[in-house]
C-alpha cells in the first residue's frame, strides 16, 4: 500500500519536472531577441553556482534577516530529507545511526524547529508586507508549499510524540529487542521508562526506589544502546508530557500508527507537490545563478540570454520593487507594471496567453524603467532582470504591443504605400489644430535649402536609419504626397526640438507640421499595426 | 494663450542678417540697450567670405586688386550709391571693428587693408574678397605661388567636388591632384554640419590625416571643403596640418555653408553675452510714432512683444529676408512703408539681356537714403529723425555684380549706429 503511493507519487514528480522542462523549451522563443543573443556566451559559472546553492549567497546580500531564516529552513530541512527520510541509504554513512540515538534524535527535533522557524518567519512577512499583500496575483503564491511544510513538521513531531508516550510500542520493542518477561522485572523497566521515557500506561503502576534501581539496569543492559535519553528530543518530549492527560485514550486507538500514515502521506503528497510549487525554485534557482551574470559595466558589450527558466526561479520576494528607481512613479501613476516583482508575473500570464494581459498597462509600465539594474543586483534568484525588460521591450515592439510611435519607425516606407488608398480617407481633420499639413500655404514657400536638415539633431545623429530628412518632408507635403510624409521615420523619430522652424529662412513651421504628421497619422499607424501583426508576428 | 511682454530700449535692430548682426555688435560695444528682431538663418547662406568691392567698373572682365582705386571711381560714377556716402577710411574702420569683434568670439579672420585677397572656391573659380576667414589664407593666390595641389573631398557631400576643382585648375596649376574621403560610419548622403561635428572627434581628424599622408607625395598644399569644425575651426586645421606636416587650407562653397554658421555662432553668443535682447523668429506687425519714439510690436508663434525705442536700425534685407515685398504694381518697404527706389513698371525690372553689363534695374531699387542712411521721402528729407536703413535694403547696390554685400552691410551698419549713438549723446546734454 505504501510502496504504492511512493511509487505513485515518484511518477508524478518525474512527470512533473518533464512538463516543466518541456514548458521552459515551449515558452524559449517568446523572450528571444533576435538581434542580440548571437553569439552571445553561455558561460557557466561554477563558483556563483556552489556559493548561491548552498549558501543562498545572494540572498544573504539583499538581506540578512531573511537570510537567517530561510537558510535554517533550507538546512533543516536538508538534514531532514537526507538524515530522516532517506534513513534507509544515508545510514548506511554512520554506523551508529538509529533514529533515536543523540546526536540524530536531537538534530532531528533541531532541524524540525529550524524548518519550523523558517516556516512561521515566512507567514508573518506574508502577513505584514505591504507590496505582497495588496497584489493579488501573488498574495497566496507560495503559501501551499509552506503551510504543507508545515503540516510535515507538525505531523512528524506529534508522530514522534505519540511514539513517546505509546505503550504497545513499548511492549513491541520489549518483544522484540529484549527477553524480559514479568518475571524478569518488566514492571520495573516500565516504571523506569514512565518516569524518564514518558511513556503512559494504561493501569497504574506504583514507584519505588528498588523497582527503579532494577529499571535502570535493565535499560542499561537492553535498551540504552538504541535509547538516548528523552530529553534531546526536546520538541517531542514537550509535546508527549502535554498528551499526558489523554494518553490512555490515545495509546488505545493506536495513534501512532495513524500518525505515521499521516506523516508519511503528506511527505509523498510534498514529493509529488515538488515540480508545481514553489518548492521548484530550489532546482530552478542553482541553475540560473549558474548563467553568466551581466553587471552595469559589461551589459554594453555583452548580451546575455533570457531564459524562460528565469521567469519561473522567481520567488515574489520583492526586493527589486524596493530598490527600483521608479518606484515613485509607481506611487504617482498607480501602474503595478512599473515594479519589477509585478512586472515578471505580467509577463508569465502574458507567455500563457498573450491576451490575458493588459499589453498598454505593461508597455508603459515596462517603458518607465531606467536600466538602472538595481533589480539584477539585488535578485536573490540571480535573475537577470535587467535583460529581461530589454526583450520585453523588444518584445512588445515586434508584437506592435507598443505606442505607434515606436513600431511606425519599423515599418519601411514602402508598406506605407501600400496602404494609402485604404487609409487616406482616415487622415482626419482635427479641428484642435491648424492642419498646416493640409494648406498648401504652409509649406509651399521652401526651396530646399536643406537648412533644416543641416541643424536637425535626428539627421545628425543617426543619418543611416532615417529615410527622409525634414526638408525632404516638406518636399513630399509639396508633391501632394502627405500619407507618404506621414510615414517618413523623420515624423516618428522627430525630437521636436524646433531648431529646423527657428532656423527656416521661409519662416516654415516645420516643426508643427512635422507633429500634426504624427498626430494625423496615429490612427493611419494604428491600422498598418494591425495588418501587420495579423500576418507577420507569430508567437 | 499668447504671452505678452514690454521692453523699453534705445535702439531696435530689425533683421539678423550680416547688417543687423553688425549693427547689434556696434551698438552693444557702444554700450545701448538694444534688440534685435528676425531670424538668424540667413547667414547659412554667407560663404564666410568678406567682400568690399571686388569688381568695379563692372565691364573690365578684370577683377579688382585695389579695392580704394575701383571705390574712387564708384564714387564719381554712382554718386547715390552708399559706398559714395562714406569715407574710405571709415569702411576700414568698420571692417576693424568686425575683425576685433569676431576675433573675441574666437573666430579669426584677416584683413590685408588695402589690397583683394584672391579665394579659390569650390567651383575652382577665383574669387576677390577683402576679408577672409584665418582657415582660408593659404589657398589665396595660389595662382602666383604655382603650388602642387591635393583637393579632398568627402563622398557624399554635395555641391563640393574636387575633381571639378582640379579641372577648372588645370591652366593654372597643373599638378592638381584628388582625393576622395569615405566615411565608414556615415554612408549616404552627408550634410556640412555633420562633417563638422565629426572634426570636433580627434579620431576622426587622425583617419583624415592618415588618407591625406598617402596620397601626399609632391604635395605642397592641401584644400579641403569649408567643413573644418563649428567651433575654433583654425585649431583643427592647424592639428591637422601637424599630423600630415602639410599646409592645409578651407575652400568656401555652396549653403548651406559651414564658415556662415561659424559667424552665425560667434555673433549669437557675443551678442547676448553682451545683453543684446534677441526676439527670434519675431516679426514687426505694427508700429507708431509719438513724442520722439517708436513703437514697435514684435509677434511670434506665441508672444506678442510692446517694444518702445528711441531709434530703429531696419537691416531686414530685400526680398529673401522680407524686407521688401513685390506685389503687382509695386515693391513695398515691409514695416513702415517706405517709398521704395525703383522702377516705374514691372516690366523694366529686368534687362532683356541677362548678362547686360549694366546688369537688372531690380537689383538696384530699394530705400533711399541721406549721407547718415536715413531713409528720405520724397523731399529727400529723412522721414524719421532715428530711423536708419543698412545693409542690401539701400538702393543703387548691386552686390551681387559688384562684390560688395558684406562691404556695404558693415560700412552702413557701424556709420548709422555711430551717427545714432553721437546724436543721443548729444540730445542728452542739451
Amino acid at each position: 500500500m505504501i510502496n504504492i503511493a511512493l511509487n505513485i507519487s515518484l511518477i508524478i514528480f518525474t512527470l512533473g519536472v518533464c512538463f516543466q522542462i518541456y514548458r521552459f523549451k515551449k515558452y524559449k522563443n517568446f523572450l528571444h531577441v533576435e538581434t542580440s543573443t548571437q553569439g552571445s556566451q553561455k558561460n557557466f559559472q561554477i563558483k556563483a553556482f556552489l556559493l548561491n546553492t548552498l549558501f543562498q549567497t545572494k540572498l544573504f546580500k539583499a538581506g540578512k534577516l531573511r537570510w537567517i531564516f530561510h537558510f535554517s529552513l533550507f538546512t533543516g530541512f536538508l538534514y531532514l530529507i537526507f538524515v530522516h527520510a532517506l534513513h534507509d541509504v544515508t545510514s548506511l554513512l554512520f554506523e551508529y545511526y538509529e533514529p533515536t540515538v543523540d546526536p540524530f534524535q536531537f538534530l532531528r527535533n533541531f532541524s524540525g524547529v529550524m524548518v519550523f522557524m523558517g516556516c512561521i518567519a515566512f507567514l508573518y512577512r506574508r502577513v505584514i508586507h505591504y507590496r505582497i499583500k495588496h497584489d493579488k496575483r501573488i498574495k497566496t503564491k507560495g503559501l501551499f508549499s509552506i503551510l504543507l511544510i508545515l503540516l510535515v513538521i507538525g505531523s512528524g513531531f506529534l508522530l514522534e510524540a505519540s511514539k513517546i508516550i505509546s505503550e504497545p510500542v513499548f511492549i513491541e520493542m520489549v518483544e522484540e529487542y529484549s527477553d524480559i518477561d514479568e518475571e524478569t522485572g518488566l514492571e520495573d523497566l516500565k516504571i523506569y521508562w514512565k518516569e524518564y521515557y514518558n511513556i503512559i500506561f494504561s493501569q497504574q503502576i506504583d514507584i519505588t526506589d528498588k523497582s527503579l534501581e532494577n529499571g535502570q539496569f535493565l535499560n542499561e543492559e537492553y535498551c540504552l544502546s538504541c535509547h538516548s535519553s528523552i530529553r534531546s528530543a526536546f520538541v517531542s518530549n514537550t509535546f508527549a508530557k502535554m498528551l499526558n492527560p489523554i494518553g490512555s485514550i490515545l495509546n488505545s486507538h493506536r495513534l501512532d500508527s495513524k500518525l505515521s500514515i499521516i506523516h508519511y502521506i503528506l511527505c509523498l503528497l510534498l514529493l509529488a507537490c515538488f515540480p508545481f510549487s514553489r518548492l521548484f525554485h530550489v532546482l530552478l534557482i542553482p541553475f540560473i545563478t549558474g548563467q553568466k551574470n551581466i553587471t552595469k559595466e559589461t551589459s554594453n558589450t555583452s548580451k546575455g540570454i533570457i531564459p524562460s527558466t528565469a521567469l519561473f526561479a522567481c520567488t515574489n520576494c520583492g526586493y527589486c520593487s524596493r530598490v527600483c528607481s521608479v518606484y515613485p512613479n509607481y506611487q504617482i501613476t498607480g501602474n503595478k507594471d512599473v515594479l519589477p516583482h509585478s512586472k515578471i508575473e505580467s509577463v508569465k500570464a502574458m507567455i500563457k496567453d498573450v491576451s490575458s494581459e493588459n499589453w498598454e498597462r505593461l508597455y508603459q509600465g515596462n517603458s518607465e524603467c531606467t536600466m538602472c539594474h538595481n533589480c539584477t543586483d539585488i535578485c536573490p534568484s540571480g535573475i537577470d532582470l535587467q535583460c529581461l525588460w530589454v526583450a520585453l521591450d523588444t518584445k512588445l515592439v515586434q508584437m506592435r504591443h507598443c505606442e505607434n510611435i515606436r513600431s511606425v519607425k519599423d515599418i519601411p516606407l514602402n508598406e506605407w504605400a501600400k496602404n494609402e488608398n485604404t487609409i487616406e480617407s482616415l487622415l482626419s481633420k482635427d479641428e484642435m489644430t491648424s492642419n498646416l499639413a493640409d494648406k498648401a500655404e504652409a509649406f509651399e514657400k521652401c526651396v530646399q535649402c536643406t537648412i533644416c536638415t543641416n541643424v536637425c539633431p535626428v539627421v545628425e545623429y543617426n543619418s543611416n536609419q532615417n529615410d527622409m530628412t525634414p526638408q525632404q518632408v516638406m518636399n513630399l507635403l509639396r508633391l501632394g504626397k502627405k500619407h507618404l510624409a506621414t510615414g517618413t521615420r523623420m515624423v516618428w523619430s522627430c525630437l521636436t526640438c524646433y531648431s529646423c522652424q527657428e532656423h527656416c529662412p521661409q519662416q516654415i513651421r516645420v516643426t508643427d507640421i512635422i507633429l500634426e504628421l504624427r498626430n494625423s497619422g496615429e490612427k493611419s499607424a494604428g491600422i498598418i499595426n494591425k495588418t501587420q501583426t495579423n500576418t507577420e508576428v507569430h508567437i | 494663450m499668447k504671452c505678452k511682454q514690454d521692453i523699453n530700449c534705445d535702439l531696435i535692430i530689425i533683421g539678423a542678417g550680416f547688417a543687423g548682426m553688425v549693427a547689434a555688435a556696434r551698438a552693444s560695444s557702444l554700450g545701448l540697450k538694444t534688440v534685435q528682431v528676425g531670424s538668424s538663418s540667413s547667414l547659412f547662406f554667407v560663404s564666410g567670405l568678406l567682400d568690399l568691392l571686388g569688381v568695379y567698373p563692372l565691364d573690365s572682365n578684370e577683377t579688382l586688386v585695389f579695392p580704394k582705386k575701383g571705390l574712387d571711381k564708384l564714387t564719381t560714377d554712382i554718386p547715390f550709391h552708399p559706398y559714395s556716402k562714406i569715407h574710405y577710411k571709415k569702411i576700414i574702420d568698420s571692417f576693424d571693428f568686425l575683425k576685433g569683434f569676431l576675433q573675441s568670439g574666437g573666430l579669426d579672420y584677416h584683413l590685408s587693408r588695402d589690397d583683394n585677397l584672391f579665394v579659390l572656391t569650390a567651383a575652382g573659380t577665383i574669387k576677390p574678397s577683402f576679408m577672409v576667414p584665418t582657415t582660408m589664407l593659404k589657398g589665396c593666390a595660389l595662382v602666383k605661388k604655382q603650388k602642387k595641389l591635393l583637393i579632398v573631398d568627402f563622398k557624399g557631400l554635395k555641391g563640393f567636388s574636387a575633381k571639378q576643382i582640379a579641372e577648372v585648375l588645370y591652366k593654372t596649376n597643373p599638378g592638381t591632384r584628388t582625393l576622395t574621403v569615405e566615411i565608414p560610419e556615415l554612408a549616404g548622403d552627408l550634410n556640412p554640419t555633420q562633417l563638422a561635428n565629426l572634426f570636433e572627434d580627434v579620431s576622426f581628424l587622425k583617419y583624415l590625416a592618415k588618407k591625406i599622408k598617402k596620397n601626399s607625395e609632391n604635395i605642397d598644399l592641401v584644400g579641403l571643403p569649408a567643413v573644418c569644425g563649428l567651433y575654433n575651426s583654425l585649431e583643427k586645421i592647424q592639428k591637422l596640418e601637424k599630423m600630415t606636416q602639410l599646409d592645409c587650407f578651407e575652400i568656401p562653397g555652396l549653403p548651406p555653408s559651414v564658415p556662415g554658421m561659424r559667424l552665425k555662432n560667434v555673433f549669437e553668443k557675443k551678442l547676448s553675452k553682451e545683453n543684446v535682447i534677441f526676439l527670434c523668429n519675431a516679426k514687426i506687425n505694427s508700429y507708431s510714432f509719438e513724442k520722439n519714439q517708436f513703437t514697435l510690436t514684435a509677434v511670434t508663434q506665441n508672444m506678442d512683444t510692446q517694444i518702445k525705442a528711441k531709434g530703429v536700425i531696419l537691416a531686414s534685407g530685400r526680398f529673401p529676408g522680407g524686407g521688401l515685398n513685390a506685389n503687382r504694381d509695386q515693391i513695398r518697404e515691409t514695416v513702415f512703408d517706405l517709398p521704395v527706389h525703383q522702377p516705374e513698371k514691372r516690366n523694366q525690372w529686368y534687362h532683356l539681356n541677362f548678362f547686360h553689363s549694366n546688369g537688372h534695374a531690380i537689383n538696384k531699387s530699394g530705400l533711399e537714403t541721406d549721407k547718415v542712411f536715413r531713409p528720405v521721402d520724397q523731399s529727400k528729407q529723412p522721414k524719421y529723425q532715428f530711423l536708419y536703413a543698412v545693409g542690401s535694403i539701400l538702393a543703387h547696390n548691386d552686390w551681387i555684380r559688384l562684390k560688395s554685400g558684406s562691404g556695404v552691410s558693415c560700412a552702413t551698419a557701424c556709420i548709422a549706429v555711430d551717427h545714432f549713438n553721437n546724436k543721443l549723446f548729444e540730445g542728452a546734454h542739451d
